[in-house]
């Protein structure tokens, strides 16, 4: 489980205006707005991309270091995990 | 294979977190817009409603159903006595309370009050920056200078106070003034309403007294680009999710919790929210008469709301991709309009027809519209 996939949940509503994006799940009132990065990723969790890809991608994409790119990066999936935002699967 | 029935747990009922008390059914002003309609008085004091042991009642009632917060509206709710009672009692049971008045009857005796018992938050109906405007819109003379006097005691006790400004054709040239005054006074927001089209509010939009979907639009742009920021003071205008930016989405309540309240009107009956002061077909009955726990757990139209929103919402409202989130704004208005909960908010179905209703808040095609097909079935 050290190296999870994460794979978007299908139902989500996912909107992106300007450099923000709206996501959540129409049978609940939990909306999550996420900015430019957070689309990126969001982008990624297409149930192919294991974490260290993702880590991988945001420090070829972005002026991040890997430890703190894989840091910021399991906070903000916690967060869409626990929404049901996206799948984790091992 | 059938399923044993103790497997299948009944859905739950959902908390009722909030009970909005319809104080008084009577007003010291006589506003052109107001959707609840009350009875002008000019007397201080209004006849004695449900007694305070009735609304002590209903509190304690409600109590084991989830309640953690009161509104104190009316009418002007100040004019009935049972208003301290009220809030000190809900103090007592650690309830947060919030106040709706037009601030004429408030002073720093009133103010201190307010104060020791914590009340958390009280809005003023303030509609311009000066006496001619906002009297113009009130049909009072004076009430300016003392909802300003109650501004200046509410504030003066350090208490959290946002003004409330209903816009409309007369007093659209006048909202950068009225902002200065809030800011003037140290008011911690400032909340403008579109005027909603029940009772007295209906009677202002068919006089063309009020603005369109359009002008509430383009105001509404303009307060984000220029005026916004020209002002420290927190801004929010109450018009649908789908019309605000998405950060704004979320942060800005925008909807009511109709799946979480309960109205109890002035003379003791409950309702779906203060829309029972006008339909008895949305009053579901009397704390005299019947418990509150049956009330919520049983009432018909509350099953509705339960059941059948927002899946079932019609029109604009079924395709809208906040609907879960919005519950279609205010129910109360569009039944008034339709006779029917799960109509269209007028508002939005305004803005659809007018092409001004934006693509990206719909249900697409692909997408699950949620028991709405977008393109019904050949
Ligand atoms: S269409 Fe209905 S659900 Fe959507 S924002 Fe408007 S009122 Fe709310
Ligand atoms: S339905 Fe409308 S009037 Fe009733 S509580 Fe909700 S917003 Fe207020």
């Amino acid at each position: 489980m050290d190296n999870p996939l994460y794979r978007q949940n299908k139902a989500v509503i996912f909107r992106q205006e300007q450099d923000e994006a709206l996501l959540f799940n129409p049978d609940n009132a939990d909306i999550v707005v996420i900015n430019s990065t957070g689309c990126f990723i969001w982008n990624l969790c297409n149930g192919k991309n294991r974490k260290k890809d993702i880590v991988n991608s945001l420090v070829e994409e972005f002026d991040v270091s890997p430890s703190k790119a894989e840091e910021d990066l399991l906070k903000f999936l916690a967060e869409l995990e626990n929404k049901k935002l996206v799948e984790k699967k091992s | 294979m059938s399923l044993p029935q103790n497997n299948v747990s009944a859905p739950k009922t959902p908390e009722l977190n909030c009970l909005y008390f319809y104080l008084t059914s009577y007003c010291n002003l006589n506003c052109s817009h107001c959707w609840i309609a009350p009875t002008y008085l000019e007397k201080v004091v209004a006849p004695e409603e449900a007694e305070f042991a009735l609304l002590k009642e209903v509190i304690d009632q409600a109590l084991p159903l989830g309640l953690k917060s009161i509104k104190i509206t009316g009418g002007e709710p100040f004019l009935n006595e049972n208003i301290g009672p009220l809030i000190a009692y809900a103090f007592s049971k650690q309830l947060s309370a919030n106040i709706e008045t037009n601030a004429t009857l408030i002073d720093d005796a009133w103010a201190e009050f307010l104060k020791e018992n914590s009340v958390k938050h009280i809005a003023v109906s303030l509609d311009g920056p000066n006496s001619t405007i906002h009297e113009g819109i009130r049909n009072k003379p004076g009430c300016f200078d003392k909802a300003v006097e109650g501004i200046k005691s509410l504030k003066r006790c350090g208490l959290n106070v946002q003004i409330i400004m209903s816009l409309c054709g007369r007093n659209l040239g006048y909202l950068e003034e009225t902002l200065d005054l809030a800011e003037r006074y140290g008011v911690d927001s400032f909340k403008i309403n579109c005027i909603s089209g029940i009772a007295r509010g209906k009677a202002f939009q068919n006089q063309g007294a009020t603005l369109t979907v359009k002008d509430y639009l383009e105001i509404h742009e303009k307060i984000r680009s220029t005026i916004g920021p020209r002002h420290k003071i927190k801004i929010l205008f109450d018009i649908p999710p789908a019309f605000k930016p998405l950060r704004d989405v979320k942060n800005e309540a925008g909807s009511c919790c109709i799946k979480n309240i309960l109205g109890v009107l002035a003379d003791g009956s409950i309702s779906m929210c203060g829309i029972g002061n006008l339909l008895s077909s949305l009053k579901f009955g009397h704390i005299r008469e019947n418990k509150l726990r049956d009330l919520w757990q049983e009432n018909a139209v509350l099953k509705i709301i339960r059941d059948e929103m927002p899946s079932k919402f019609k029109g604009i409202c079924g395709r809208c991709i906040l609907k879960a989130f919005c519950m279609g704004k205010c129910r109360a208005e569009a039944y008034y309009a339709n006779n029917d909960l799960l109509s269209p908010f007028s508002f939005c179905e305004e803005a659809f027809k007018a092409g001004l209703f934006p693509q990206g808040r719909l249900f697409n095609n692909k997408e699950d519209s949620h028991g709405q097909p977008i393109i019904p079935a050949k």
